[in-house]
């Protein structure tokens, strides 16, 4: 009798337990920890291009949390779709430790720069300079690099097909300075003419300027080009991930895969697909890990030293056929994998 | 020590600590399992708490914005005065938002508009020194510049409690579903301790009741006469085990007692039929006295009579014989009914030979041979005179030949001898065995004098001395005549 009495307090404690951690558990399904960290930086960076902007925030919210920094991404949870000097606005209102931008380069623009700034706000301007401003660092691409990128690949091409004076299309927003575009096509210029091609071959280069403030403006005006078939060019060079994806996309639709080549920037999985297939000629990837990482080390550095380098340079590389290939099978096992 | 406490405990002691235990048992788990569910469901009731909090705080601000657009309007002491009760209401609401770098969207989103409200209560404050200060222009730039960040904060406002409230629906949807979870779990731990309960009580009283319907059937049984019952020990120092062991021992109690009473019944019944038997043959010995009675008597009274008058006529010899007559019949009559001595027996035995050497003319040669220390035994009436009338009657009548008799007495070790020898026809084997066993009492019967035949003799001896070696008949053969041999315990 008394091992029965025994028996029943051992099930009665063991229940009391069980349902204690079955309470916990539940409770604990519902109580969320958080972790502190030093700094609050925020990534603001326009809803276009959503697929490279995300790698790089991952980069550099991956690259925070070893510097026990949070990255916001700023305007994502918000209802209202605001501008991207909305967003600066907030973050500078909001005194956040450090501003990560990608953004128009405008009057407006460099006024909140400099404003956050004055506020002690560290602003690096990503991908797109904001030259005027005060921003501590510009983390980028170089525009002579990336023409040299694109020059090389146009080159290679016109050789290939025996072009003589290309017609080049280069598709750049609006907001790109000049000074951008001249970079650029003066890259692509001296790649000719490194090429000895003699003054005869150089090509033909016009810069199309998209309204980059409409949203849907772009896939309009690459069908513009594309339903203008008389003066359609051999080369097209797009100059971000959407303009890629609309030009090879266009290219589709209106038959013109094989006649007008396409070099794209980025990689998405639908652009190496694209590539891989041959009906993008190739495309510039842009390290969108290193980008990430190197905002908040400049930022980090500012930080601590009161000062960092102005301009960090961003790796680019070029994708071809052969390397897309190479690039989808490895997603395609990684993703097996996951 | 806590289980000899407990089996000794009385069955009233058993039952209060066993139910009172079972009951703080499951009253405490169902408190503790109550308590539990009670703070899960006030979590519930407080899901939407943020909520509510941040549409206070998005009214506050409007509350603030409006009286600031009132001061504005008409510089009354009124709006300022509300201004002044907006600002500090905003602001203690202001204190409730996170204000860490922490990795969760929504604080993040607490903290921007924390530092936002900061910057915009800064502007609307520089608004209204400006208003007071009627510097319009610069008024105007500050309260657009705070509409802007009114303008933000509202959006950001709005946005967190969007988000906020589609959390903390998804927790209201969890903390209802584990409510339900965690009420079965509890309705089934209260199942299970109400089940251990019920086969702990059945136990319990099975652990009472087994020994008692034990106890009864046992009772029942010893109720049937079968004693040989025999109870499981039990160790048990409650009511019950107290019972079992009086019952026990009560039981083997009877056993014993019931044994001594068969034992003496035995003895009784063996007595008893001893003396029964003892009287019937008194009784037989007594009947064929009776049977006989009125002659003695008569011979006697007749014998006297005869007697004194042979004495008148000086016939001696007629006198003796009358006289030994009269003695013979004489102690037939009185010593029937009581103990005699060896010296009795054997006058008597003297007086038969003497009537019967007088009838038969002398041709019985008697002989006797008597230890004079024995002649004061006591020993039963009536047994010597019998066997010599036996030997005269079977032994040597007839024979052709001298007849003799001798009568040995002697003692050896504790016995007396009383030996009747004939020199007749004898006897064979068979005959004696059936004398011996009383076979042939009938025969005896008819011819002798004064009834008492050998197995009458044998009969009496038996029960007088309690033995069965009373009497040894020997007879070498035919002709070569028969000794009896009476054995009688020399104390008596």
């Amino acid at each position: 009798m008394l091992t029965g009495f025994i028996i029943m307090l051992f099930v009665a404690l063991f229940c009391a337990v069980y349902f204690s951690v079955k309470m916990k558990q539940v409770s604990e399904a519902d109580a969320r920890t958080y972790e502190i960290y030093d700094m609050h930086y925020v990534f603001i960076a326009d809803n276009a291009e959503k697929e490279f902007w995300n790698e790089v925030y991952a980069a550099a919210v991956e690259e925070g949390e070893k510097e026990n920094v949070y990255v916001e991404r700023l305007g994502e949870n918000l209802n209202v779709n605001y501008q991207t000097e909305d967003l600066l606005r907030i973050a500078n209102n909001s005194s956040v430790d450090g501003i990560i931008f990608c953004g128009e380069d405008n009057e407006e623009t460099v006024k909140l720069i400099n404003e956050a700034v004055h506020k002690g706000i560290a602003v690096v301007s990503l991908r797109q300079d904001i030259e005027d401003s005060e921003r501590q660092c510009f983390v980028g691409v170089n525009s002579y690099d990336l023409g040299l990128e694109y020059g090389k690949q146009i080159l290679e091409l016109a050789q290939q097909e025996e072009m003589l004076n290309p017609r080049i299309c280069i598709l750049a927003d609006n907001t790109m300075s000049e000074s951008k575009q001249n970079l650029i096509t003066f890259a692509i210029r001296d790649c000719f003419s490194e090429a000895e091609q003699g003054e005869g071959n150089l090509p033909e280069m016009e810069i199309r300027k998209i309204d980059a403030s409409d949203a849907f403006s772009a896939e309009e005006a690459i069908r513009d080009i594309f339903m203008d078939s008389q003066n359609l060019p051999d080369i097209m060079v797009c100059l971000n991930s959407v303009y890629t994806q609309c030009t090879y996309q266009a290219a589709v639709d209106y038959n013109r895969v094989g006649e007008v080549k396409i070099l794209g920037y980025y990689s998405t999985e639908a652009i190496l697909d694209a590539v891989e297939k041959r009906i993008i000629y190739s495309t510039v990837q842009v390290d969108t890990q290193e980008m990430g990482s190197q905002c908040i080390r400049a930022l980090t550095e500012y930080h601590e030293s009161g000062y960092t380098s102005s301009y960090v340079p961003i790796s680019t590389q070029v994708i071809g056929s052969a390397e897309a290939k190479r690039l989808l099978q490895e997603a395609e096992v990684e993703d097996a994998g996951n | 020590m806590l289980v000899t406490k407990w089996n000794n405990a009385s069955i009233q002691i058993k039952l209060t600590v066993s139910f009172t235990f079972t009951l703080i048992i499951i009253l405490v788990m169902n408190l503790f399992m109550y308590v539990n569910i009670n703070s899960m469901t006030s979590r519930v009731d407080e899901v939407y708490v943020s909520n509510v909090n941040l549409n206070e705080l998005s009214e506050a601000l409007q509350v603030l914005h409006e009286s600031v657009r009132g001061y504005l309007d008409t510089k009354s002491s009124d709006s300022l005065d509300s201004y002044y009760r907006a600002d500090q209401e905003y602001r203690e609401l202001l204190e409730g938002l996170n204000q860490r770098v922490v990795n969760n969207r929504m604080k993040i989103t607490e903290k921007n508009i924390k530092a936002q409200s900061e910057t915009y209560l800064e502007t609307i404050y520089e608004t209204v020194q400006a208003k007071r200060g009627r510097n319009v222009e610069r008024y105007k730039t500050y309260y657009d510049e705070a509409t802007e960040i009114y303008g933000d904060i509202q959006n950001c406002i709005y946005s967190l409690n969007n988000e906020q409230f589609k959390n903390n629906s998804g927790s209201y949807m969890i903390l209802l579903s584990s409510l339900r979870y965690m009420e079965i779990i509890s309705t089934v731990i209260l199942a299970m301790i109400g089940c251990i309960n019920l086969v702990m009580v059945f136990m319990l009283t099975r652990n009472m009741t087994s020994p008692l319907i034990k106890l009864s059937k046992a009772a029942n049984e010893v109720a049937e006469g079968n004693f040989n019952v025999e109870i499981e020990d039990t160790e048990s120092g409650d009511e019950i085990g107290i019972v079992s062991r009086a019952f026990q021992k009560m039981v083997t109690s009877i056993q014993i007692y019931i044994q001594e009473i068969k034992n003496s019944m035995e003895r009784e019944s063996r007595m008893k039929e001893k003396e029964l038997l003892m009287e019937s043959s008194m009784r037989e010995a007594q009947l064929m006295t009776l049977q006989a009675q009125i002659n003695p008597h008569f011979l006697f009274n007749t014998l006297n009579a005869g007697a004194q008058l042979a004495m008148m006529e000086g016939a001696d010899k007629t006198t003796e014989f009358i006289e030994n007559m009269a003695d013979f019949f004489r102690y037939n009559i009185k010593k029937m009914n009581q103990d005699t001595t060896v010296g009795e027996e054997v006058q008597l035995v003297d007086n038969y030979i003497y009537i019967l050497n007088v009838r038969f003319t002398g041709e019985i040669h008697f002989e006797k041979e008597i230890d004079e220390k024995v002649l004061e035994v006591k020993v039963p009436s009536m047994i010597l005179q019998p066997i010599v009338e036996n030997a005269v009657n079977y032994g040597i009548r007839n024979i052709g030949r001298e007849g003799k008799i001798k009568l040995t007495v002697y003692r050896k070790d504790k016995f007396i001898y009383l030996s009747v020898w004939d020199n007749g026809i004898g006897m064979s084997e068979e005959k004696i065995s059936q004398i011996l066993k009383g076979e042939l009492k009938e025969v005896d019967l008819k011819s002798n004098s004064n009834g008492i035949g050998l197995g009458n003799v044998i009969e009496r001896l038996k029960l007088y001395t309690g033995r069965e070696d009373v009497m040894e008949i020997k007879s070498a053969g035919k002709d070569e005549g028969s000794e009896f041999t009476v054995k009688v315990p020399a104390h008596i």
